[in-house]
């Protein structure tokens, strides 16, 4: 079994759908997405700022394995960079055992199209994929997870994940009914309210990036170490108008745009519901502000999840000045499943001094997001 | 060492189980541990042990110890 992974191909289609068949009777619940050619099929970044490409393992008339591979251009060193997120990875290693040495193969043929290779999320580091990465040496680390509780009594209620221990979830209980949890969260966010305070901060929901996050992008990008191209066009490709539910901030000071951040509510659906249960949780997938103004930002964002109801406002952020604004603000951080792995390449082009991803701007929005949030 | 010991060997300490226990038709079958994240470590280890390199391509047919001697034969002989 000599197995050569490429770019999917229509002809592929029936052996897909024939792996996808032999994943469902084995019980195993992922399944390959196949990829509508007709939309970009050269993959060229000048026509789609971001291309999402099938890459299939094939085993003469057989798919054994496929993942997706997004390309984009990263900001790194004051120059612009095309690099890869691998998405998605399903191998049929996960119901026969015959075909353990698929993803290993899988991820080092991808690497010799895409050798800038990222990976986030994946369920954790635990995870098989996680594991695998790990095997062959790419750098790991986790993106710090925030939340901020908005009404104290309905996260002690319904936060399941907290609740899973009979004692915390007597002592939530006690907290909730007590009012301990509403005078101990009054006296955090008190500590922060300087940090809040709106004085001069315009905000505007937008439809649109075009054309006035591009003056965002170019004053900022030089104040990070890496990061993705966040320019209007690329805004607009990853939050088109008619993705569900999201709200583009946009933050002027004294008349002057100072950035933008994206918050919405969860949708409710049952995979949500296993962590938050009926509790209604906004999250800030992405922002973009100079260091300086992460605080502004966040606090903007903040002010409106919590506008539009939100009990519990979460986020993910991996830059320095974003996880000091987040504390700041009254942010705490809780156990992050957002694993991320880098390849050797991509490794020297992030982090060449060898510190962690702080020094990155990173968000729930890099790699496979914000489309994650939607799956159940 | 028999290029067949050395095998077994690999494959024993990757696996965690004894060098006796290594049989000519060993797999992820008869190896409770063979999984996809052992097959690389496997991979690495003979690379190592035989200072040979494998091709990408070629490492999902090293799902056996019949396989992998034949092909570990095959790269000494062209390493020689």
């Amino acid at each position: 079994m000599r197995i050569a992974v490429r770019r999917f191909q229509d002809a592929d289609a029936e052996a897909v759908d024939r792996l996808n068949r032999r994943l469902e009777k084995a019980g195993c619940e992922h399944r390959v997405y196949k990829e509508d050619l007709s939309r970009n099929p050269d993959a060229d970044l000048n026509v789609r700022p971001i291309n999402d490409a099938l890459f299939v393992a094939v085993d003469g008339n057989e798919i054994r394995g496929a993942s997706w591979l997004r390309e984009q251009y990263f900001w790194a060193y004051d120059t612009r960079h095309r690099i890869g997120w691998m998405k998605y990875p399903v191998a049929e290693s996960l119901v026969d055992p015959r075909y353990a040495g698929v993803p290993g193969s899988m991820i080092l043929q991808l690497l010799r199209h895409q050798p800038i290779l990222m990976a986030l999320g994946m369920g954790g580091h635990s995870a098989p994929f996680a594991r695998l990465l790990a095997g062959i040496g790419w750098k790991s680390s986790s993106i710090p997870f925030l939340f901020r509780v908005s009404r104290p009594f309905h996260v002690c209620r319904q936060l399941l994940y907290a609740r899973r221990r009979a004692l915390l979830r007597a002592v939530m209980d006690l907290a909730a009914w007590s009012g301990a949890a509403w005078v101990a969260n009054h006296l955090h966010h008190a500590a922060c309210r300087r940090a809040m305070s709106a004085r001069e901060v315009n905000v505007t929901v937008e439809h649109s990036f075009t054309p006035w996050a591009d003056r965002i992008w170019e004053g900022c990008r030089s104040a990070y170490h890496a990061l993705a191209v966040r320019d209007a066009r690329t805004l607009d490709h990853l939050y088109p108008r008619s993705f569900p539910c999201l709200d583009r901030l946009r933050v002027a000071r004294r008349g002057s745009d100072i950035g933008w951040a994206c918050a919405q509510m969860l949708p409710e659906n049952q995979n949500i519901a296993t962590y938050f249960g009926t509790l209604r949780v906004g999250i800030i997938t992405d922002a973009l502000a100079l260091p300086d103004d992460a605080s502004v930002v966040l606090a903007t964002a903040v002010r409106h999840l919590e506008q539009i109801g939100a009990d519990l406002v979460v986020t993910y952020l991996s830059h320095a000045a974003w996880l000091g604004a987040a504390r700041r603000l009254a942010f705490l951080t809780g156990p992050s499943n957002l694993a991320f792995y880098q390849s050797p390449r991509a490794e020297k082009l992030l982090l060449d001094d060898g510190t962690l991803a702080t020094r990155c701007h990173l968000t729930r929005s890099d790699c496979d997001g914000p489309y994650n949030l939607y799956d159940t | 060492m028999s290029v067949d010991e050395r095998l077994r060997q690999v494959l024993a300490d990757v696996f965690g189980v004894k060098a006796e226990d290594v049989k000519e038709d060993a797999s992820p079958h008869t190896i409770a541990a063979w999984d996809s994240v052992a097959h690389l470590s496997l991979v690495f280890a003979l690379e190592a042990e035989f200072s040979i390199q494998f091709e990408a391509e070629d490492i999902p047919e090293l799902n056996s110890f019949r396989a992998i001697h034949e092909r570990v034969a095959e790269l000494e002989r062209v390493n020689r």
